[in-house]
């Protein structure tokens, strides 16, 4: 259990990062009002609110992959 | 939230109806030679395969005889979720589908849901208070059993491990109904602990079965059907992140949906002794098992150890979360 402690500060990190984007999901994204006044205004929105989610989504996963790469790549080295 | 002699003795039942069931299937695959080789212990050692069969019998029995107890439709969502990954799963045991393919076949498991309308499409967020998201929450339903079904289907590499990471992870999903008070969630939740639990008998290391594409992705189906039925789903996620990180970095470093069998570099190797090492190969994908065994080879019991002590603290993380949720 040599790993343990870098591993739970991978898992705790990304579980913090997921509290941030939620937190800008919910107070920023989703109560966005509807800017647009012709008639498929209100789709439109809901297709923005999904892509920047999506978006932010992978920030977290690029974010998470490059702590993961860089402790694989730490740790292969010491044994090289 | 009361529970009745009855939903008690229903869960018992479920435990004593998955563990002689295992128990048969194990003889029954041993003598009809259905076994294959386990990659990470000395020497050749055979393992029975699949014991889907049995925690598929378990939950099966168990739910139909829980929806007539309490006459709930939830659980008949839940009941279809099962039914169809179950069967998809057997398929996958027997005709292997392929990586892309059944993620998408999955999401048929989540139609019963859907259908019967068994959610509530709104997501209850600490601090953030409550997001009704009427038009994006079906279609979030339709891609959560796929993930949940796989990521418990990707993480079950060591003996042991789909099925102790379930009744771990199952634990904060258990907490947070009883707090809410739904009482009808909280048995089909016990259900699925007991009936893995069972299983876990004889899935432990050193095990003499191992659960299949039919176990995992039924488990795994089931655990998201709980969470999305009894409106507790974030906290179904955060409870099995070490498990999503390892889909995630494994689908990130794969660049696409490979069957763990059609892997051109595995990411470890087996030394002679028993011993799992890191593969250093660039080419490896990454998965919680390298990460864990990365400059620290390692034996099997204490890789499974660590994935479960990280699969508790996530699960210690999601409880506390909850608790909070629901307190605020």
């Amino acid at each position: 259990m040599k790993n343990i402690l870098d591993l739970v500060f991978i898992v705790v990190s990304a579980f913090l990062l997921v509290f941030v984007i939620a937190a800008i999901i919910f107070t920023v994204i989703v109560p966005l009002e509807n800017p647009f006044a012709f008639e498929f205004g209100e789709i439109l929105i809901v297709i923005i609110k999904l892509i920047t989610s999506f978006i932010l989504f992978l920030i977290w996963v690029v974010i998470i992959q490059k702590m993961i790469t860089r402790y694989l790549k730490k740790k292969l080295k010491e044994i090289n | 939230m009361n529970l009745g002699l009855f939903e008690y003795g229903l869960v018992l039942m479920s435990f004593i109806i998955t563990y002689f069931a295992t128990k048969i299937l194990i003889s029954l695959l041993i003598n009809s030679k259905r076994v294959v080789l386990d990659y990470h212990k000395e020497g050749k050692k055979f393992v029975a395969y699949p014991g889907g069969p049995a925690l598929i019998i378990g939950l099966i029995s168990s739910l139909v005889l829980a929806f007539i107890i309490t006459n709930d439709i939830r659980i008949i969502a839940i009941l279809g979720v099962v039914i169809i990954s179950s069967a998809i799963g057997l398929v996958d045991d027997f005709r292997t589908l392929g990586g892309r393919k059944k993620p998408l076949i999955l999401v048929l498991a989540s139609l019963p849901i859907i259908l019967l309308g068994t959610y509530e499409p709104n997501l209850n967020f600490l601090f953030f208070g409550s997001v009704k998201l009427s038009i994006i929450y079906p279609l979030l339903v339709l891609i959560s059993i796929p993930v949940t079904a796989n990521t418990i289907n990707t993480i079950d590499v060591l003996n042991g491990v789909s099925t102790g990471f379930v009744i771990i992870t199952s634990i904060p999903l258990l907490i947070l109904l009883v707090l809410i008070g739904d009482s009808n969630m909280v048995l089909v939740t016990l259900i699925l602990i007991s009936v893995c639990l069972a299983f876990f008998v004889f899935h432990r290391y050193p095990s003499k079965i191992f659960p299949g594409d039919s176990g995992t992705l039924t488990i795994g189906a089931m655990y998201g059907a709980i969470a999305i039925v009894g409106g507790i789903e974030l906290i179904g996620v955060f409870a099995i992140l070490p498990a999503i990180l390892n889909s995630f970095f494994y689908l990130a470093s794969m660049r696409d949906f490979v069957e763990h069998k059609n892997i051109k570099v595995r990411p470890t190797r087996v030394l002679s002794d028993g011993t799992i090492e890191a593969e250093s190969n660039e080419n490896a994908p990454i998965t919680l098992v390298r990460l864990i065994v990365a400059g620290n080879p390692s034996k099997e019991l204490p890789i499974v150890n660590t994935i479960f002590v990280l699969s508790l603290i996530s699960a210690v993380l999601a409880t506390i979360m909850g608790v909070l949720t629901w307190m605020i």
